[in-house]
């Protein structure tokens, strides 16, 4: 269930959060606007592929700050930053800390369009990796923990005799359990079985 | 109830009196150090009587060198202790420098034997002289009445210690080398008392310290025999030195000659402000000249000698002739040369005629008349025929009445024989015989008032033909009894009548015919009378005559006396006048109706380069670049005939010619004089060259400040670029998006009219928001000179808080406006007011930006103050000053990294150009307050 996709602008001028708003809708984006960082962060983030576009310069926190404070608290949202005056090392430092791109006021319109794209399609990206991820989990989590056990250790490359041995089971029952496993995995074969085992396994991403 | 009067607090200098601006330290440390000049009822606080109060009064108070108030002379040189003291140690160092350089290259044994004899004999002894000068000079000092004549004699004093000890050094060093007896004093002083060559010297000197009368030890030391000593031992010997190659002796001796020019300098200093003070002066200092310089030419006589006895001889007379130019140019230099007699023009004295008549010699004055007692007709024609052939011989017409018993053929043939050419003189009327008939008896009857009538037409008459004057002389015999009260008052009427002509009356009387009463009357009325005793004319005294002869004694005594004073006087304030031009510091140059240059003083050579006697018969034209010649030449002639002026006799700016063809502003005065009938025109020449350098100057650093404040401007805007960039593109962004999206939606042909007016409007609104940031920063940073006008505080305020909001914001700072109710208007520049409170914020917003433990808040305050001034705070809650609050204004002290330390002394310099005064204090509990006032505008700062 995903809704339409939203940009979220946060800047402290009326008329640019106004005109963004009108140029972002020319290509069919909502977008919705906040004058301060903390108002953005006590709004609820909805189901839908979003992004945010920040002007570096805002009152109380600072755009970088802000980027900090938001991988702190593991918010995942692409980030475009807009400044109005530009600074090597402030954006340096945000595209080191995964800002989707750094625009300097006045700005083409195709440029931020184009930038808003990516970070939506990045924020799609996302949210389907994570969709697809919750998938694995669920199905995964159906097993039980001895069918667990045997599809670590097959995905591992060991025989079923090797696991019968290990685990002090026939190796009938290890078929068995194999077969259930990929079953409730819903996996085709068992190279398909081995890349789901490997992202699940695989450390905690990065959001976005 | 005691009322407490507070005094006014004394300044430094309040010994100077009412002074209006600082003295020099010069003056501050010199002024009335003496206290005993003129103190009554004695100099010093002892029994009036006292000798030392006896020595003063009578060598100082009573000398004949006077002024009004000596306390008006200054030293050229403005020496204090501080001053001379610093002075001299650096030449001492010098001259320590030059003997160690000397000795170091073996200097003294390199000189040769007969060298150092002539040392032995002209130079060492010199300690004995010079001790003399300096004993002197410190008489002089004790004795003047004035403490800056005081401490120029004791500077004095000093340099010529300064001479022995060097002396006494060098007599060591050159014994190390040479012979013991140089350094020995016995040997030296033995040189001093019995060498004759020095014994003139030695008595000049003896004479010289015991001239009490502080005048003349000042002339006699410091006018004679210091200058003629220096120019023999300083200057001469220098030359022979060098001559024997001596460089050491020639560079010290060559350093001790700027000593003695300072004491010249403050000798013709003195000399010019005594002669000013009094011009009496002039002719005392030269009597004390005239009897010192004999003294002091004798005793260089022998000395010179020893000049032609060195190895490399001089000629004794042209050192001597050197050193009498010298100091003739020096006295010349102090103004005490001849002065020019003046041409007065001799007031008549009283004339006298020859009388002819011995006894009376010279008639003293003309109008006289005077009777003869005669008892012969030889008598009576001796004292005659003198009377008439003097004055005929004077050129004066004579007429003679005759009576019985004399005739006029008588008279003429006696004339005859005596007068060589009488034939000449009666044919061309110069003389009358007339008879007594005709004259006083016309119609036989004596009528005074005719008689009276007649003699005035005759002498009118006669005086208009030319005569050196006329002289009568009638008999009375004719009168008889019953005329003579009549003709006694016709004698009485003709000592008015003959008053002051050129005429003489002689009366004769015979004595056979008068008696006693007829005697007395006629002594009476006549001013003297003669009479013949023992065979010769005697004149007998009457009181008319003694008081006559007494007041004519009187009035030309007084007439002498006048003429002497008045010379005097002539000289005098010609004196002074001649000094005042002789001294002036501008050119001044008269010249006469041809344009024709007549003089010119010795400032001009200083002004434009040419000697005062070069320029004499020059037209004023060579002092004038060949451009305003022209113009010059018009602007005369048109004065000439019309009397218009062309300039402001008063000052005018112009520009003069040097004669090396130099073009320099000059700034003159003119004046004209008519003498003689012949006008005159004076110039006041000023060269104020340095004076227009100083206007540039002062204009050029007015544009360098301003520059500077542009620049700390500039800088400041630097400094807020972030915010500034920041500010322009929000609205420029605004504009881009709305521009750029109804570009699209055109595209799609999906523009909605009104949606697309809704973004037109907001796209000019924020193109006039982005032009309005950026025109108050052009305003904030152009470079027009100031510009006041009348400003509401609180806008500038509330302008710059805007200017600076974005800094504001991004340090989280709270700002406060604290403003009183009514205001007054402030006359100031917007671009400068605004300056000095932007950099007051900016700095507040910056102390602030480290505080973390509290809140950031910067308070605005205006208000008005209780003497109707604008007063502007700006506090702030930051880290606050240290101790000393004042250094931050000064320039360069900064406490942040990448700061200047401009902007507070700029900052101050602008709220004082404005007539207000910034300054720093503690705020509490933490932080700063900077505040400025500024005066109301109308009001009178």
């Amino acid at each position: 269930m995903t809704g339409a996709p939203v940009v979220f602008v946060v800047d402290d001028d009326a008329s640019v959060r106004s005109s963004l708003k009108f140029l972002l809708s020319t290509v069919g984006l909502q977008a919705e606007t906040f004058d301060s960082a903390d108002s953005f962060l006590q709004k609820k983030r909805p189901d839908a592929p979003s992004c945010l576009v920040l002007d570096v310069r805002l009152p109380g926190l600072s755009g970088i700050d802000f980027q900090r404070e938001l991988a702190a608290r593991n918010i995942c949202i692409p980030i475009v930053f807009l400044t109005g005056h530009g600074d090597i090392p402030m954006s340096v430092r945000a595209m080191k800390a995964g800002a989707v791109e750094f625009l300097t006021k006045p700005f083409r319109d195709q440029d931020l369009l184009d930038a808003v794209r990516v970070a939506l399609d990045r924020d799609r990206a996302r949210r389907e990796k994570e969709t697809e991820m919750a998938g694995l989990r669920r199905r995964f989590d159906t097993l039980t923990s001895r069918e667990q056990e045997v599809v670590s250790m097959v995905v591992a490359g060991m025989l079923n005799k090797q696991i019968a041995a290990e685990l002090g089971t026939a190796e009938s029952t290890v078929k068995v359990q194999r077969s259930r496993a990929m079953e409730k995995m819903q996996a085709e074969s068992l190279a398909h079985m081995i890349k789901m085992m490997q992202k699940l396994q695989a450390p905690s991403e990065k959001a976005s | 109830m005691r009322i407490v009067q507070s005094r006014k607090p004394a300044k430094t200098w309040s010994l100077l009196g009412e002074v209006r601006k600082m003295p020099s330290e010069y003056e501050i440390v010199t002024t009335k150090l003496h206290y005993h000049y003129k103190r009554q009822p004695a100099p010093f606080e002892l029994d009036p009587n006292a000798p030392i109060n006896a020595w003063y009064l009578r060598y100082r108070e009573g000398s004949a060198f006077q002024a009004d108030a000596w306390d008006g002379f200054r030293d050229p040189h403005q020496l204090t202790y501080r001053a001379y003291v610093e002075r001299q140690a650096a030449r001492e160092n010098y001259l320590d420098n030059l003997v160690d350089e000397f000795e170091g290259r073996n200097h003294d044994a390199g000189l040769q034997r007969q060298w150092i004899e002539v040392l032995d004999q002209l130079y060492l002894p010199t300690r004995f002289p010079i001790h003399a000068l300096q004993m002197t000079a410190l008489y002089v000092g004790q004795m003047a009445p004035s403490s800056f004549i005081t401490n120029a004699a004791y500077f004095q004093a000093a340099d010529e210690l300064r001479r022995i000890q060097r002396v006494a050094y060098r007599a060591k060093s050159l014994s190390l080398e040479h012979h013991g007896d140089l350094v020995s004093n016995t040997h030296t002083r033995r040189r001093w008392e019995e060498d004759a060559v020095w014994q003139p010297l030695r008595e000049t000197l003896e004479k010289m310290l015991i001239a009490y009368d502080w005048g003349e030890a000042f002339v006699a030391l410091n006018l004679v025999v210091k200058p003629i000593f220096d120019s023999v031992f300083n200057v001469k010997l220098s030359e022979l030195a060098r001559a024997h190659e001596d460089a050491l002796l020639a560079l010290m001796l060559d350093e001790f000659e700027l000593d003695s020019q300072r004491s010249r300098d403050w000798t013709g200093a003195l000399v010019r402000y005594a002669v000013v003070q009094r011009g009496a002066n002039t002719a005392l200092i030269k009597q004390w000249v005239d009897r010192w310089q004999p003294l002091a030419y004798r005793s260089i006589d022998g000395i010179v000698k020893l000049f032609g006895q060195a190895p490399c001889p001089v000629k004794p007379e042209a050192v001597a002739e050197k050193v009498r130019a010298a100091h003739d140019a020096f006295l010349a230099g102090c103004g005490l040369d001849a002065v020019a007699a003046t041409q007065v023009t001799p007031i008549a004295k009283i004339e006298s005629e020859k009388s002819g008549i011995d006894a009376i010699g010279d008639m003293v004055a003309w109008g006289a008349h005077f009777c003869l007692f005669y008892e012969t007709r030889e008598d009576l024609l001796d004292a005659l025929i003198s009377y008439c052939k003097s004055g005929l011989k004077n050129g004066e017409y004579c007429l003679w009445v005759v009576t019985e018993p004399l005739t006029i053929e008588e008279a003429t043939a006696a004339l005859k024989q005596a007068v060589p050419d009488f034939d000449r003189y009666l044919a061309d009327g110069c003389v009358e015989i007339l008879s007594a008939n005709d004259f006083f008896l016309q119609g036989g009857k004596f009528d005074r008032k005719r008689v009276a009538e007649a003699m005035v037409a005759k002498i009118a008459g006669v005086s208009a033909r030319g005569y050196a004057g006329v002289r009568l002389t009638g008999d009375t015999s004719w009168v008889t009894k019953k005329d003579w009260i009549p003709f006694c008052e016709l004698e009485d009427g003709i000592n008015e009548v003959i008053g002051n002509q050129r005429l003489a009356v002689l009366c004769t009387y015979s004595l056979a015919a008068c008696g006693a009463y007829e005697i007395l009357d006629a002594v009476r009325t006549h001013q003297f009378a003669l009479a013949r005793r023992q065979g010769n004319w005697v004149v007998i005294e009457t009181a008319a005559l003694k008081r006559a002869k007494a007041e004519i004694k009187r009035l030309n005594e007084d007439l002498e006396q006048r003429v002497v004073e008045r010379t005097s006087d002539l000289m005098t304030a010609e004196q002074r006048y001649r000094v005042m031009i002789e001294t002036a510091n501008d050119a001044v140059v008269c010249m006469d109706e041809s344009g024709a240059i007549l003089l010119a003083n010795p400032a001009t050579m200083r002004v434009f380069g040419y000697e005062p006697a070069e320029l004499i018969g020059k037209p004023l034209t060579v002092l004038m670049p060949e451009l305003l010649r022209k113009v010059h030449e018009d602007g005369f002639r048109r004065y000439m005939v019309t009397g218009q002026r062309h300039l402001n006799w008063q000052g005018t700016e112009l520009t003069g010619l040097r004669k090396n063809g130099q073009e320099f502003p000059v700034e003159i005065s003119f004046g004209e004089v008519t003498a003689d009938s012949h006008r005159i025109f004076t110039g006041f020449v000023q060269d104020i060259s340095e004076r227009k350098q100083a206007e540039e100057l002062r204009a050029s650093l007015h544009a360098t400040q301003g520059e500077l404040a542009r620049i700390s401007r500039l800088t400041t805007m630097g400094e807020l670029t972030a915010s500034i960039a920041h500010e322009v593109n929000q609205p420029l962004t605004a504009i881009t998006n709305n521009g750029s999206a109804c570009l699209r939606l055109l595209v799609n042909q999906n523009l909605d009219p009104e949606v697309l007016r809704r973004a037109l409007e907001e796209i000019v609104a924020d193109g006039n928001r982005a032009s309005a940031v950026i025109a108050r920063i052009r305003g904030f940073i152009k470079k027009a000179p100031a510009e006041k006008s009348e400003l509401d505080v609180n806008e500038v305020i509330r302008e710059v808080l805007a200017l600076v909001g974005p800094e504001l914001q991004k340090n989280r700072v709270a700002v406060r406006c604290e403003s009183g109710k009514t205001l007054p208007l402030v006359l100031a520049d917007r671009v400068q007011l605004q300056q000095v409170l932007l950099n007051l914020i900016v700095n507040g917003i910056e102390a602030m930006s480290a505080v973390t433990d509290r809140p950031r808040a910067l308070v605005v305050q205006s208000q008005v103050e209780e003497s109707g001034d604008l007063m502007v705070a700006v506090r702030d809650s930051g880290t606050g000053l240290s101790s000393e609050a004042d250094r931050v204004f000064t320039p360069f002290f900064t406490t942040k990294a990448n700061g200047m330390g401009m902007g507070l002394p700029i900052s101050r310099s602008l709220v004082e150009d404005h007539g207000g005064r910034l300054w720093a204090t503690s705020n509490s509990p933490h932080g700063a307050v900077f505040s400025f006032t500024l005066p109301a505008a109308g009001s009178s700062s």
